[in-house]
């Protein structure tokens, strides 16, 4: 049973490393192709090489290198064939509910139209000055500071 | 059906929303349309002032350009007053006022339904712009200390002959 566990054992070890030598060799002849011109297409399905032989890999690459102009010295990397580009999607319709906020989102008062907001009725103490001065005590006295409450140019939104 | 009935409600919730213009900016050409409504000379430099009864800078605005009009040449000048107010009755009686201070020198047209006033969308009150040819070459937004001053240097800036 031991030796059967064993050489079970080492047997799986070999199989591995052997696999491993096989991805290394298909890389490498992944990367000797990739700047070949005419041969991208080889180098282009990863899965295709792991499956075939190491042989046949090395024979594949140098049948495409062959084939390769000799005259072309620079070699150029192929990307369009190596890289399958996803097309971005991009919704720019806005969603039923974004539509309905802004339907129901009041709608923003602009400078012109602050007129009602300027007369003395808009005030927190309202038209009383007495209710005011009133507010602004207890405020004060919280705060342990005064000032700050008015707004500049007359609610126009100048400022 | 369900699909249909959701384009059908936002279809119709969207036909309820009111298409915004865009603020008129410097540079920008006033349409004709609107050149003529408001009896602008092509000929002259032409300050467009949007005011208001509530707004306080106005108040200390006006009667400076109403004094600044007279030393001015009016072949070469001219100033516009739009008033915004809501009420007609509210904007007359504010016009009115100025009465004791030798009124307003200048032509005043009267825009209760803040029609022009959304054409430029001013950020703040009072709005100046100058017009020349058609075109905003000058614009001031909100209250500014020695108004007469400041317009005596834009309308140099622009062409006018002293």
């Amino acid at each position: 049973m031991i030796r059967i566990a064993i050489m079970s054992s080492v047997l799986s070890l070999t199989a591995c490393g052997h696999y491993q030598y096989l991805e290394q060799d298909s890389q490498s002849s992944q990367a000797n192709n990739r700047y070949s011109q005419s041969n991208v297409v080889f180098t282009s399905d990863n899965s295709k090489i792991k499956k075939t032989d190491k042989k046949d890999t090395t024979i594949k690459a140098k049948e495409a290198l062959k084939s390769t102009s000799l005259t072309q010295t620079t070699p150029e990397l192929k990307t369009t064939a190596l890289v399958k580009t996803n097309p971005i999607e991009t919704n720019n319709k806005e969603s039923f509910w974004t539509q309905l906020v802004e339907v129901f989102t009041p709608e923003k008062v602009k400078p012109w139209q602050k007129s009602k907001l300027a007369k003395a009725t808009m005030k927190p103490g309202g038209l009383t000055p007495g209710s005011e001065k009133f507010n602004q005590k207890i405020y004060a006295s919280k705060e342990s500071s005064r000032g700050g409450l008015g707004v500049a140019g007359g609610g126009c939104g100048c400022n | 059906m369900k699909k249909k009935l959701r384009s059908i409600i936002s279809a119709s919730i969207l036909s309820l929303i009111p298409l915004s213009s865009s603020a008129l900016e410097l540079q920008e050409q006033l349409t004709p349309e609107l050149i003529k409504t408001l009896g602008i000379d092509p000929n002259k430099i032409t300050l467009i002032d949007f005011f208001a009864s509530w707004c306080v800078s106005c108040r200390i605005e006006l009667p400076q350009i109403s004094a600044l009009i007279p030393q001015l040449d009016n072949n070469q000048f001219e100033v516009i007053g739009i008033n915004v107010d809501e009420e007609l009755s509210e904007g007359q009686e504010y016009i009115d006022s100025f009465a004791q201070k030798g009124g307003l020198n200048f032509r005043v047209v009267m825009d209760p339904e803040q029609q022009m006033i959304e054409i430029f969308e001013p950020l703040g009150m009072p709005a100046l712009y100058y017009i020349q040819n058609g075109k905003i070459e000058i614009m001031h937004l909100g209250a500014m200390p020695n108004i007469d001053d400041v317009i005596v240097s834009d309308i140099s800036k622009l062409g006018y002959q002293q």
